[in-house]
């Protein structure tokens, strides 16, 4: 039943699932009219490539967790540093739902097997939905980690240069009728070599 | 979905304008927006530099702790700018709004925001402008596309004014030619007349002011960083470099950004600059003075980028060098290329620079006395003074960032390519629209490369970084190289989010690791000191005994 429909008005569902995407941006977004290339209309073209992927998978196909998260992966990616709090960021994947309950009639609706199809349908989007979470949840981290590596790559030279004074001063002889005490004895641990 | 349209489709488009003009939605949530902007300039800093207005604020505060009369300021500010440059008289004037700009912005491209589209940017500026100094704003105002300064479009400014990297690939698709980045420049420094601008530019300037580089590192420090650096590459090498630092009466003045010396991986390529000039006996000094390269004073205002641009040729006169060698750096070569000649006083105490090694004439430096290292060691491969051995760069599969100021903002397409080309056996281009003088920015240019602005970079380091990814999936790319310090400081952050994998490295580091120096110990690390692979293309490269060994075999 449901398969029927979203098979036949596959193109269709994506467009305006897509649409709503686009209607998420807080400001009126410009739509270019012309191919999206992949650098001159980042979002368009992850729209137009990864949508048709994951609308397969919610419709019925095979639920590849590696492919999921392959398609899922630009756009969370995009929108995990865009203006959105985290369930703004993921509810992309909900809209899903409300463009299907849409195009389906009353006469859809009335059948017990068509309404039995439509939950199975939308629990494949809800499972879609929490692989958007990771996928999320995953760039923030990320992106917490790259502050914390660039903070080091600045010093870098910094700390690395002190270690290696640090070492020197001690692998240098002490001379003890300068200094009136004997150099310290060796551990067995290799003193302060790394 | 943005493909090409059916007639019925365009039929549909809605074309009627949102409820609320672009005008009349000027207010910005600062601490909502966390992430997209940078903290404020320290009031110690801002008094370094003699800056009106030094006090602790932020920009998430509600009061911003404004002059009384800071409107009457920003309208003598703007009316003084408008008469002492005609440019910007004629980009505030000009602009049709044909909206050629609009996708060209990487801020644009990475949020979707509409005020990251340069047209609308300069708008900012711009409907102040009509408000103030055009008869028909001053008449049919908001019919006009004019609009009062008041602390909302502030606010504005200041958030907007920051997300642009100067980066003039917007202007590149203007049919008019009209230089967003400069109005960003003047922007900003209208903002500096209310002791509004960030850390990140305003304290860089400050040390650079005080003590010749941005970190603010005293003359041992540089001389320190430099002597580790040289003991490093005796261990790489086994050569003891050549190290000289404040000599009076060299021929050449080398300088490069301070980050060279301090940060990772710009190190690399330091040491690749020190390598070259020993191996072909350059007489040339280091100087703790003019120990910056990176001009932070062009993401200030016109009046700090001529007093750091200044610095470099007083001590290229104190030292009496005949010219200057500059290094892998962006900003700096922008404010050689454009802004010098008609800033500081012609350096006619220099020479036309001459390499003393080929004894070309670098007839195009003839003005600003300074020579690109990219220029310079091009120059030497093309006259065959180098040796080089490509297969030490095998580990590298390389692509190749154009950096916006040395491209974009003085034509260096060719010589960076060139010196790749003698130095790694594999190169691949990232697709056209995304190199050259399209270049797409690092997203973190002109002082935004902050760790508190970190989304926002993400947003404008998305092009690049898809750019890299595109060819790290075709060709296997593992590094992207670049000419510029700011590129090489924020790129891996770039490439960690959306490359991962990817690492970032400078030409000359790719020069150090082929070039083969005349007495140099069997090298068995590149200059990150990671052992090289033992793959068959470097079987020459092996230890000399195994290479006998090899032969022996052979021959019998």
């Amino acid at each position: 039943m449901l398969a029927e429909i979203l098979s036949e008005l596959r193109s269709e569902l994506i467009e305006r699932w897509s649409d709503e995407i686009l209607a998420t941006y807080p400001r009126a977004r410009i739509r270019f009219a012309r191919e999206p290339d992949r650098f001159s209309d980042p979002l368009a073209h992850i729209l137009r490539r990864d949508l048709p992927v994951l609308f397969e998978i919610a419709a019925g196909g095979v639920f590849d967790g590696d492919r999921l998260r392959e398609a899922l992966d630009p756009l969370c990616r995009l929108r995990s540093v865009q203006e959105f709090s985290a369930s703004e960021a993921v509810q992309f994947v909900f809209l899903l739902k409300k463009v299907v309950r849409e195009a389906l009639t009353a006469a859809d609706w009335s059948r017990a097997a068509a309404r039995a199809d439509v939950l199975a349908f939308e629990t494949r989007v809800d499972r879609i939905a929490l692989h958007a979470f990771d996928v999320y949840t995953a760039c923030r981290e990320t992106l917490h980690e790259i502050r914390t590596r660039e903070a080091g790559r600045r010093s870098e030279l910094i700390v690395r240069r002190f270690a290696e004074k640090g070492r020197r001063a001690f692998a240098e002889p002490v001379d003890p009728e300068q200094t009136g005490t004997q150099p310290p004895a060796d551990n067995g641990h290799g003193g302060n070599e790394p | 979905m943005a493909e090409k349209l059916k007639p019925e489709q365009v039929i549909d488009i809605d074309y009627s304008p949102p409820e609320k003009g672009w005008l009349d939605d000027a207010k910005i949530d600062f601490p909502a927006t966390k992430g997209t902007w940078n903290y404020a300039a320290t009031p110690e800093s801002m008094e370094y530099l003699e800056l009106p207005n030094a006090r602790k604020w932020q920009p998430y505060e509600d009061d911003w702790k404004l002059p009384a009369d800071w409107r009457r300021i920003l309208f003598e500010g703007l009316k003084t700018r408008l008469k002492r440059f005609r440019s910007l008289k004629l980009f505030m004037d000009i602009c049709v709004r044909c909206g050629a700009c609009a996708d060209k912005c990487h801020f644009y491209l990475g949020s979707g925001d509409p005020k990251n589209m340069p047209v609308l940017r300069a708008e900012l500026l711009r409907s102040v402008y009509r408000n103030d100094f055009t008869a028909f704003g001053k008449l049919l105002g908001r019919f006009a596309g004019a609009r009062r300064m008041d602390i909302d479009v502030l606010r504005e400014w200041f958030y907007y004014f920051y997300q642009c990297t100067e980066c003039r690939r917007c202007s590149v698709f203007c049919p008019y030619g009209i230089d967003t980045a400069e109005i960003t420049i003047v922007a900003r420094e209208l903002m500096w007349e209310l002791g509004l601008g960030i850390d990140w530019v305003n304290t860089p300037v400050a040390n650079c002011f005080r003590t010749g580089n941005h970190l603010g590192v005293q003359p041992h420090g540089v001389v320190d960083s430099l002597e580790f650096a040289a003991e490093e590459l005796e261990e790489i090498t086994g050569i003891e470099v050549n190290l000289p630092i404040n000599k009076k009466g060299a021929e050449i003045l080398f300088i490069t950004p301070s980050a060279d010396y301090f940060a990772s991986p710009h190190y690399y390529t330091l040491l690749g600059y020190l390598m070259l000039f020993h191996e072909i006996g350059l007489d040339y000094t280091w100087s703790t003075y003019a120990s910056e390269g990176g001009n932070f004073g062009l993401f200030h205002s016109h009046e700090m980028m001529k007093r750091l641009n200044a610095k470099m040729y007083a001590e290229a006169e104190r030292l009496g060098v005949n010219w200057i060698l500059g290094g892998e750096c962006g900003h700096m070569w922008r404010v050689i290329h454009q802004y010098m000649a008609t800033m500081n006083e012609p350096a006619d105490f220099l020479e036309t620079p001459r390499s003393p090694v080929t004894g070309t004439v670098f007839e195009h430096a003839k003005q600003t006395k300074m020579v690109h290292i990219a220029e310079f060691t091009a120059d030497l491969i093309h006259h065959g003074k180098l040796t080089l051995e490509p297969s030490r760069n095998d580990h590298w599969v390389t692509t190749l960032h154009d950096s916006c100021n040395p491209a974009r903002g003085m034509g260096l397409l060719e010589e960076p390519r060139y010196v790749i080309d003698a130095c790694c056996n594999q190169f691949h281009e990232m697709p056209e629209n995304t190199i050259r003088e399209q270049t797409f920015c690092c997203g973190s240019g002109a002082g935004l490369g902050t760790e508190e602005n970190m989304e926002m970079r993400m947003r404008g380091g998305l092009p690049r970084g898809s750019a890299t990814k595109y060819v790290a999936d075709r060709f296997g790319v593992n590094i992207l190289l670049c000419m510029c310090a700011i590129d090489k400081a924020t790129l891996p952050a770039v490439m960690d989010f959306w490359a991962p994998g990817t690492e970032v490295g400078g030409v000359h580091e790719m020069v150090g690791n082929a070039l083969v120096m005349s007495g140099e110990k069997h090298r068995d690390t590149d200059l990150r000191s990671e052992p090289y692979p033992i793959v068959e293309s470097q079987a020459h490269l092996a230890p000399p005994e195994e290479t006998k060994t090899e032969e022996a075999r052979d021959d019998a």
